[in-house]
Order: C-alpha cells, then sequence, then structure tokens
C-alpha cells in the first residue's frame, strides 16, 4: 500500500505546489489531448520538453514518478505479445512459415507505452504537487458553470473531498483488520477456492461494517455543525491565480498548438 | 432564562422499549452538568435528542428559551456545539484550519473573517501550531481539541461533550479534561457532559446519574458521589481522590469525603 | 521457555521516500506465565514490535525466538502459520473483525483456519463462551445485533479458542465503560492465573498497568527504555513523565504526601498500606 506513487501528495512546496490547481487540472486536460494527437514520434519531443520543465520546477524525480509503471511492465509485454501475433501491416521483419512478425507491431506498442508512460508522469506531478482538497476545489470551480444544467458542483466537491480524507483512515483500518485475521489463521495464498471466499469476506463484511458506522457518525457530526447540502456557504479557501499559472497555461496551450501543426505535415 | 429544560422527555429507538422514560432536567446558564451511568442507560440518546438529531416521542425540550421544532433546529444549532466519541468520524476537513472552516462555511461567515477566527479558535485549544496538519498526524487527544476549536470558533453558548474522551488515552483525557474546564470558567459557557471518567465528572458543578433511561440521582459531586448505597447499586467508579479519602476514614483518619488529591494532601497537613 | 528478541530492527516502506525506521534494535527477554504490560507513547514501536510476536511482520533484521520458532528476516511465513495459532493477537476495538452470520461461526473461523477437528472446536466453544461472560444462547444468533461490549466479548473468544499460549492484547479494555473494563481485564487475569497463559498487555492505562501486570517493558523512539517489576517501576514515576504519561492515581498521591514532608514506605501500593504509613503522622482515632 506504501508503495503508490500515483495520487499521493508530496510536500515539497515548490513553486508547481503553489500554483493553482483550476490551471494545474487544465493544463492536464490539454496536455492529455496533446499526448493522444497523432502527431508521430517527433510530436512527443514538445511534450516531453514540457514534462521536462514541470519535473525540474516540481523537484521530482523521474524515478519516482515512473514508479507507477512497474506495475504495468506486465500489461506491456502482454500487450506487445499480442501486437506480434495479430498486426500484419508495417515491413515484414520476421517469417518463419505461418510465424510472421511487422514492424508495425513494435510501434503500435511503442505509441501505447509512451502514451500511458507520458500520462502516469502527468498525473503524477499533478497529485504530488497538489493536495487533495486543494485539486477537490479546483475540479468544483471548474464544474460551477454547469451548476445552471443542474450538476451539483459543491455537492460532488464534498463527496470527493469526504473519500479523499478517509482514504488513509480506510487504509489504517484495512491493514489492521488485515491483520486481525491473519492472526486468525487467514491466508489469502494457499488454500481451495471456498476457503479463499470466505478469507475475501472475512476482510470485506468488517471493513463494510465499519465504513457504514463512520458514515453514520460523520453524517451526525456534519449535521450538527449546520451542513446543509442545498443551502449556500461560504468558503475559507480562495483560488487566486499568478503570472506562474497563465505562463504555464500558455505554454501547455503552445505544445498542443505545435502537435496540431505536426499532425497536418 | 436557562440554557437547556427537559420535560417529561421519553423517547424509543423501535417504538416499544422507551430508551428515555419521562426526563424532566433543568440546566441552568453557565453551569457544567455532567451525565453519567453506563453504557445503554440512556445517555448518548439524550445528547443526540437535544442537539435535534433525533426527535422525542414525547415530552419536550427547550433549549436557551425555544422549544426544539423543524423549523428553529437550524437556527439553535447555531449555539449548541456537540463533541463525539469518535475522533476520527468527525474530523471533516483535510487539515486542522480546513475542518475549523467547516462550520463557519456553513454558517455562511465571510471569508475575509475566517483566517482571524480560525487563529483564534485554534490558540484557546492550544493548537496554533498544527493549522495545516493532516488528521492522520494528529492523536485522538488533539483531533478532539480541533473538534472543540471547530465548536468555539462558532461562540456557542452550550457545549455537548458526548463521552468525548472514552477513546483517548490518558494524555488526551486529561488535555481534553482540562479544556473543558477552562471553558467552563473563563467563558461561561454551558457544558453539558456526557462521561465514564469520574475524575471528569468530579470536576462539574453538578451531576446527573442515569440509570436505564430513567434519573438515579442528581446533585453536587460531593452529594451524588458520597451516596453510598447508590453508587455501589449501579456499581458506579469513584474519582480516585474520594476513594483514597474513604478509605483513611476507615482507617480513622479524621478527614473530609473530598474529590481529588489536591484536597486530599491539603486536609492531611493540616492534621498533621 | 521464554520469548528472546535479539537486534530486533525493522523498518516500513523500505526504498521509498515514505520510509520509517520503527524497531532500531530491540533486545528483550519476555518471561512466560507473567503478565507483561508494554507502553509507551504512539509510534514509540510497541504496535510494530507486538506484531512481530505472531510473524504478521517479519524483522528486517535480527531474529526472535517464541514457541520454540526462530524468526530471522528469511523466514517463510507459511512454515510459521501455526504459531499464529500459539500467539494469539488481539487487536485496538477487536469487534470491528466479526463477519460471519452467528456468534459460533465467528468463533471456530480461526480453529477452522488453522485445521482443527470441528468436534475439538465445539469442545472449545463450549469452554470458552462461560470465560468471556456469553453463554449458549447467544451461539446461532448474529454478531452484529449485539452491543458494543459484547462484540468485543465474541471477538475475543474467536481468539482464546485458538488455545495460545501466548495472549497479546492491544488495549483490550478502551473505550468501554468502567464496569466492563474490569470485568475485560478480570477475564485475561484468570487466563494468566488458571491457566497459566502468558499475558502481553500493551495499554496506555498505567490504573490498570499497575494493578494488573507482573512486569513494564517501556519503549521508546524504536528502543527498550526499561523492563523492570511493576512496583520498583512505579517507584520513578519520572520515566513515565518522560513519555507524557500521567502516573496511576496512587502513585501521584504517594508523590504529593512525600512532597508535602509524609514518610511513606515506598512498596505500598494500596490504600489501606497507605492509610497505615499515614496514621501515625496524622491525628487518628481508634
Amino acid at each position: 500500500m506504501n508503495n503508490i506513487a500515483l495520487g499521493r501528495y508530496l510536500p515539497l512546496n515548490t513553486i508547481i505546489n503553489k500554483m493553482d490547481p483550476r490551471s494545474k487540472i487544465l493544463i492536464l486536460l490539454v496536455m492529455m489531448i496533446t499526448v493522444f494527437l497523432p502527431a508521430g514520434f517527433i510530436g512527443y519531443v514538445p511534450i516531453l520538453i514540457f514534462i521536462a520543465t514541470a519535473l525540474y520546477f516540481s523537484k521530482l524525480k523521474l524515478t519516482y514518478a515512473l514508479r507507477a509503471l512497474k506495475p504495468m511492465i506486465w500489461m506491456f509485454i502482454f500487450l506487445l505479445v499480442i501486437n506480434v501475433l495479430v498486426m500484419r501491416t508495417g515491413t515484414l521483419l520476421i517469417s518463419w512459415g505461418w510465424f510472421k512478425v511487422y514492424s508495425d507491431a513494435f510501434s503500435q506498442t511503442a505509441y501505447i507505452i509512451i502514451r500511458l508512460t507520458l500520462m502516469i508522469i502527468l498525473c503524477t506531478v499533478l497529485t504530488a504537487t497538489t493536495k487533495p482538497l486543494d485539486l477537490t476545489l479546483g475540479i468544483e470551480k471548474l464544474l460551477k458553470p454547469f451548476e445552471k444544467i443542474g450538476l451539483p458542483a459543491h455537492v460532488i466537491a464534498m463527496m470527493i473531498s469526504i473519500a479523499l480524507r478517509f482514504i488513509p483512515t480506510l487504509i489504517d483500518e484495512t491493514n489492521r483488520i488485515m491483520n486481525a485475521q491473519a492472526s486468525r489463521g487467514v491466508d489469502l495464498e494457499n488454500g481451495t477456492m471456498t476457503e479463499k471466499i470466505r478469507a475475501v469476506l472475512s476482510l470485506i463484511v468488517p471493513l463494510f461494517v465499519s465504513a457504514f458506522d463512520r458514515a453514520d457518525q460523520l453524517a451526525d457530526a456534519m449535521e450538527a455543525r449546520g451542513y446543509d447540502p442545498s443551502a449556500t456557504r461560504t468558503r475559507y479557501k480562495v483560488l487566486k491565480m499568478t503570472n506562474v499559472d497563465y505562463f504555464a497555461m500558455a505554454f501547455a496551450l503552445v505544445v498542443f498548438a505545435t502537435d496540431l501543426v505536426l499532425c497536418w505535415i | 432564562m436557562e440554557a437547556i429544560e427537559l420535560e417529561h422527555l421519553s423517547f424509543s429507538y423501535d417504538g416499544q422499549t422507551d430508551v428515555l422514560k419521562d426526563i424532566s432536567l433543568t440546566i441552568p446558564k453557565g453551569s457544567y452538568t455532567a451525565i453519567v451511568g453506563h453504557n445503554g442507560s440512556g445517555k448518548s440518546t439524550l445528547a443526540k435528542l437535544i442537539i435535534g438529531l433525533l426527535e422525542p416521542k414525547s415530552g419536550t425540550i427547550k433549549v436557551l428559551g425555544q422549544t426544539l421544532t423543524d423549523h428553529n433546529l437550524k437556527a439553535v444549532r447555531d449555539h449548541v456545539g456537540i463533541v463525539f466519541q469518535n475522533p476520527d468520524n468527525q474530523f471533516i476537513g483535510s487539515t486542522v484550519a480546513d475542518d475549523i472552516a467547516f462550520g463557519l462555511e456553513n454558517h455562511c461567515v465571510p471569508t475575509k473573517d475566517m483566517q482571524r477566527i480560525i487563529e483564534e479558535s485554534a490558540a484557546k485549544v492550544s493548537m496554533s501550531d498544527y493549522l495545516n496538519a493532516e488528521p492522520t498526524n494528529l492523536s485522538g487527544g488533539q483531533k478532539q481539541r480541533v473538534a472543540i476549536a471547530g465548536i468555539l470558533a462558532m461562540s456557542p453558548e452550550i457545549i455537548i461533550f458526548d463521552e468525548s474522551t472514552s477513546m483517548l488515552d490518558p494524555q488526551g483525557k486529561a488535555s481534553v479534561n482540562e479544556q473543558i474546564r477552562k471553558l467552563n470558567e473563563a467563558k461561561n459557557i454551558t457544558i453539558l457532559s456526557i462521561t465514564h471518567d469520574m475524575e471528569e465528572a468530579a470536576q462539574a458543578s453538578n451531576v446527573v446519574v442515569l440509570d436505564q433511561g430513567t434519573i438515579a440521582a442528581i446533585g453536587t459531586p460531593a452529594d451524588v458521589f458520597q451516596n453510598d448505597a447508590l453508587m455501589s447499586r449501579l456499581r458506579l467508579d469513584l474519582p480516585f481522590g474520594l476513594k483514597a479519602a474513604k478509605a483513611f476514614q476507615a482507617h480513622g483518619i479524621e478527614i473530609d469525603a473530598v474529590m481529588n488529591n489536591a484536597q486530599l494532601v491539603e486536609a492531611l497537613c493540616q492534621l498533621k | 521457555m521464554p520469548i528472546e528478541i535479539k537486534d530486533l530492527e525493522y523498518t516500513y516502506s523500505q526504498g521509498t521516500p515514505f520510509e520509517h525506521k520503527a524497531l532500531k534494535g530491540v533486545n528483550l527477554t519476555i518471561p512466560t506465565g507473567k503478565v507483561i504490560a508494554i507502553i509507551g507513547q504512539t509510534g514509540s514501536g510497541k504496535s510494530t514490535l507486538v506484531q512481530h510476536l505472531n510473524a504478521l511482520i517479519k524483522p528486517t533484521k535480527g531474529s526472535i525466538d517464541i514457541c520454540g520458532f526462530h524468526i530471522t528476516p528469511d523466514t517463510k511465513l507459511k512454515d510459521v502459520k501455526i504459531l499464529r495459532k500459539k500467539v494469539g493477537l488481539v487487536f485496538q476495538f477487536p469487534e470491528y473483525q466479526l463477519f460471519e452470520e452467528t456468534i459460533e461461526k465467528d468463533i471456530a473461523f480461526g480453529p477452522k483456519n488453522f485445521g482443527v477437528e470441528p468436534e475439538e472446536i465445539q469442545q472449545r466453544i463450549q469452554e470458552i463462551l462461560p470465560l468471556v461472560g456469553l453463554d449458549a444462547s447467544y451461539l446461532q444468533r448474529s454478531p452484529f445485533e449485539l452491543s458494543g461490549g459484547q462484540k468485543r466479548r465474541v471477538a475475543i473468544a474467536g481468539i482464546l479458542v485458538q488455545d495460545p499460549e501466548i495472549l497479546v492484547l492491544d488495549e483490550p479494555a478502551a473505550g468501554l465503560d468502567p464496569q466492563s473494563a474490569q470485568e475485560m481485564m478480570s477475564l485475561f487475569m484468570r487466563l494468566n492465573r488458571q491457566a497459566n497463559k502468558t499475558i502481553i498487555l500493551v495499554s496506555h492505562d498505567m490504573e490498570h498497568v499497575l494493578r494488573y501486570c507482573d512486569e513494564v517493558i517501556v519503549m521508546k523512539d524504536g528502543k527498550v527504555k526499561t523492563q523492570m517489576d511493576v512496583h520498583e517501576f512505579f517507584k520513578y514515576p519520572d520515566i513515565l513523565r518522560e513519555i507524557d504519561i500521567n502516573p496511576p492515581g496512587i502513585v501521584q498521591l504517594k508523590e504529593m504526601l512525600q512532597q508535602n514532608g509524609f514518610e511513606i514506605d515506598p512498596d505500598s501500593y494500596s490504600l489501606d498500606e497507605l492509610a497505615q504509613s499515614l496514621k501515625g503522622q496524622v491525628a487518628s482515632h481508634e
């Protein structure tokens, strides 16, 4: 549980940590679209420059951002095997009887891996430099215009922020229940299918019972403190964009525009 | 005007067995009342009724002179705060400052005033150094003090403590109890504390003993705790100081039944 | 045979930015057959230490000898599974580990996992129930309709039914009312006195430590600070203050009396003994 880099906030207090979450979310969206533009391999150069800049200013190590990729290595290998077996376009590289390997198998796999890797690095930069609550606040503010068409932006943001607030608590709880059941001989790795199902139940049932308990008490506490989802509320945190935000957004747009142009030529 | 007046209050969760049976109780403004009794005696139900999280089966609840109804519930809650038992399940914000802000946001306090109020409230519970701390990095006692700060930010007239110290370690307990006493002394806030901790009950001005949904005794801590028949029938613990005083009396040492160690030592010094 | 812990070190999330050294070289000999308290502040390493006792976690360095097992960083978990039966670990708020439809099934869950025969489990349940203050009428009920205190008894029964030689309890009385807490502690004392179980109690409650324990182990910053006989230990309340723990009421009272010039026998830990010491020094009638 402790090895997950993706989604974890690092309190490094860099210039990127101080940016407005709204601009960071918008930049992430723009960059994600850019990553998927069919601009060829050359199109990744501007994106890589952008990422390098972001990593430099956020003081994140590339190895840290790439850690989240580790569990995906098997998926990548699987992908490559499938592509080798089914791709029938590009130059023929190997031909042993029925077994034929074309060059597109490698280039297509490379595209997917590069895109996924870039997206994961971008997401890691966002979550590592933005507190979960600021992220929620950013999402809420960005969704605000959609309230007119009936989207409950504030309620969505409140739900996300409570979920984020309770993730560490629930992870602790899960660890405790896992340890408690392991002390009662639960073994998730060995045993028959029925034993395994019992073992999983012995974790899930207590976790749900306790989560519902918490939800109940939390609802009471929120109500007692005057929370009413339909009422207007003032906000403690106010978001403010600075020149850094405008510059970063401009940078992202330049990268996007460059790749868009590269698509045409 | 009294802080809280309960008249013939009854409550039942399932409609059959009454958890509270015809309770009438008056809690004067500025007083510090401890409600003691075993699990299942109806203590916590009483707290939830007063803050309007539950509705009575019969009887009335008056808070600051107003009878609780669906309509004035929100207005009444502006003046009443409650600290619950589980420190984790009432910490709503992702940092201390955000959590204190939660109540202010709900009550539409202008953003420009919030930082000042948050800092003042945190200072009152000695949590000024932790404004940006996240709940996972705080002890149970600190979380409960943040909960108190969140209530103080609303300048309430009444604070209810619903077994707020029962999940804390002794340090946490001591720091929260200290806080409760300070609040009562300095700000004249009415305190209603539901507790198992007899040391805490001993510092109250009044003690109410609940037993199976009825009031078994009411009076000053000295009156209630010295009611030997009642205390042993309900198998309630005594504050340590009183227990010691009683043991010394039994050995022929002529001292009064005092409530804490400090008073006990003082009394013994006079007998030297 | 005592529990031997040698040069035990444990590091959480090794090799990540969140790396945290919880145990920094623990050496301990814990005698069996006694009631031992492990105390210390949150984060002192006491929870990490007790999780080593039934091999929930393996040492990063060092070794543990317990119930005939020798645990080192290289130990395979499947080789020590049966240790978890011999060392029963009761976590804080164990009521949250219940999950079966009936209380009987829940209590039987542990021994079943350890491959105990159904007849033997039945027999053990019959023995355990009265110990935890429940009777056979409860067996077919759902654990979720019980009160908090009763749930905890069922959860503890679920560990006792494994017939552990060593019982490790993390704050077993937390959140209970004083009467239930006392009943809970008396249960563990009976297990120690009558069934000769070793009880290891992790607790913040110094009243319980003084009243029920034979020996105290103090953890601080991932190391053992002190290991002492309980009555000897409470003669030095400053050790407790150093780790921010308040001494028990009677120790505080003794200290205050001494500061006010009373002669107090340092070995008196009951109010009656204290009264005897005081009698000659204050006016009294007999």
